[in-house]
């Protein structure tokens, strides 16, 4: 194989490499890190509910660490109030929408990192 | 050491090879805290938010009067009352409730006024963001303030992130209530409209919001000033 096919070769390798780790699931440590920077704000770094914005808040967010409540969502709710904002599930607005901030493969995370700090899978 | 090392041979480049009349950048000292590139930015934008020292500044000249630069690079004063990232400057109570250790936040060097005008000049050049992003014209001039105050505290949740006014409102954003002197009109509307593509992976999401409603919330943050009690 002479230099340039090498290189095309490699190329095509890279590409095919980069194509797959897109579709790939998004791991536990990366949903902890979006919920940090996206959700921290209004639900805590405790993910309690209790985040630098809630003081003076008309609507407190939801405390995520909640057992009972937490499990009493469906992930399909959780999936759309992520997506959608709280408006789509009846609840305050002051649940923003997150589907232009986030990939449906970190969305998916984002339930699954949700069943875990619940201690609520299912 | 690396970075000592560059912006010693940018000081010897421009002392020895730079014509005589020439005057070194003025912004050379502001690399260490602050992206002037886009370049700069890296790929993965949710830990550059998370660990960058300072706002991107690539696109400044699209984004702030300069009035306001030259007064403000004199006298700064806080913009973002939660610092660059919150997530670094929280503390949780025994209560369980976050709050920011203010002690913790940054002050800004200040710069006399001569330096003032040539950084301010300087950054009013830079507008590396994609033009069809902030259009001359984005903002039509003629929204509701009633409206758009409504849609602020109430309607829309604007409220949970920035203040409106001192002490009054989120503090993960930056305030807002000195945007009036501070941000270009069509800055502001464009970055309502469309947050994450102006500033990647911001933590200010993309609501859906009609034109209407930019327009109005643009001329409510307009009507703001911070000199008055709201
Ligand atoms: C600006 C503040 C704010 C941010 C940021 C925020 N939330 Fe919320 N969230 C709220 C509020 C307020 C509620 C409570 C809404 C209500 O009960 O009407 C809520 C409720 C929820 C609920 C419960 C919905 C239900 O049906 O009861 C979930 C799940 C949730 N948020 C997930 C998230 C996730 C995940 C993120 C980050 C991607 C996030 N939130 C970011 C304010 C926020
Ligand atoms: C030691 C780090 C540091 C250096 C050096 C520094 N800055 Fe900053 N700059 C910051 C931080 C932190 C903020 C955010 C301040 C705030 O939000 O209150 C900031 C904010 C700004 C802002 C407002 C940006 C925005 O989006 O709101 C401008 C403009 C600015 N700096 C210009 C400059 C210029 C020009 C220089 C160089 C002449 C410079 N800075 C040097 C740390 C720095
Ligand atoms: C969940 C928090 C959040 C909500 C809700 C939110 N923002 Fe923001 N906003 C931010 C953050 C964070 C930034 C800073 C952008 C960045 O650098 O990431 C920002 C930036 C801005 C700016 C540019 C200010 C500057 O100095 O850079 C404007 C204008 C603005 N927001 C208006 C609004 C309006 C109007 C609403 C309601 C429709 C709103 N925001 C809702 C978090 C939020």
């Amino acid at each position: 194989m002479n230099c340039t096919g090498l290189f095309a070769a490699t190329l095509l390798i890279g590409l095919g490499y980069s194509a797959v780790a897109m579709a790939e699931p998004v791991s536990m440590d990366r949903a902890e890190k979006l919920y940090d920077t996206y959700c921290a704000q209004c639900h805590g770094m405790s993910r309690n509910g209790k985040g630098i914005n809630t003081v003076g808040l008309s609507v407190q967010p939801r405390d995520h660490t909640d057992t009972k409540a937490m499990s009493d969502l469906p992930d399909d709710q959780i999936r759309l109030v992520i997506e959608e904002g709280g408006l789509a599930v009846n609840k305050s607005i002051l649940m923003p929408a997150w589907g232009e901030a986030m990939s449906a493969e970190e969305i998916t995370a984002m339930v699954s990192y949700l069943r875990k700090v619940c201690k609520c899978g299912n | 050491m690396r970075k000592f090392s560059i912006s010693l041979c940018v000081l010897l480049g421009s002392t020895i090879f730079l014509p005589a009349d020439a005057q070194p950048d003025p912004l050379a000292s502001c690399a260490q805290c602050h992206a002037l590139t886009l370049n700069e930015i890296p790929e993965d934008k949710i830990t550059h938010r998370m660990e960058r020292k300072a706002p991107d500044l690539h696109y400044a000249g699209r984004k702030f009067n300069q009035d306001w630069l030259v007064h403000w690079l004199q006298e700064p004063v806080r913009i973002r009352p939660g610092g660059v990232f919150f997530g670094r400057h929280v503390e949780t109570g025994t209560d369980g409730q976050d709050v920011i250790a203010s002690d913790s936040l940054l002050e800004h060097p200040s710069f006399n006024e001569k330096e003032a005008r040539d950084i301010a000049a300087a950054l009013m050049s830079k507008s590396e963001v994609d033009a069809g992003l902030v259009p001359e014209g984005a903002y039509a001039g003629k929204g509701n303030v009633r409206f758009g105050k409504m849609a602020f505290v109430k309607l829309r949740g604007c409220i949970a992130c920035h203040e409106n006014e001192p002490g009054k409102g989120g503090v993960s954003g930056p305030e807002l209530y000195t945007s009036s002197q501070r941000l270009r009109p069509d800055f502001i509307a464009a970055m309502i409209a469309r947050p994450q593509e102006i500033e990647p992976r911001s933590w200010m999401p993309h609501l859906e919001m009609s034109d209407r409603d930019v327009q109005n919330l643009t001329s409510y943050l307009m009507s703001l000033d911070p000199g008055e009690e709201q």
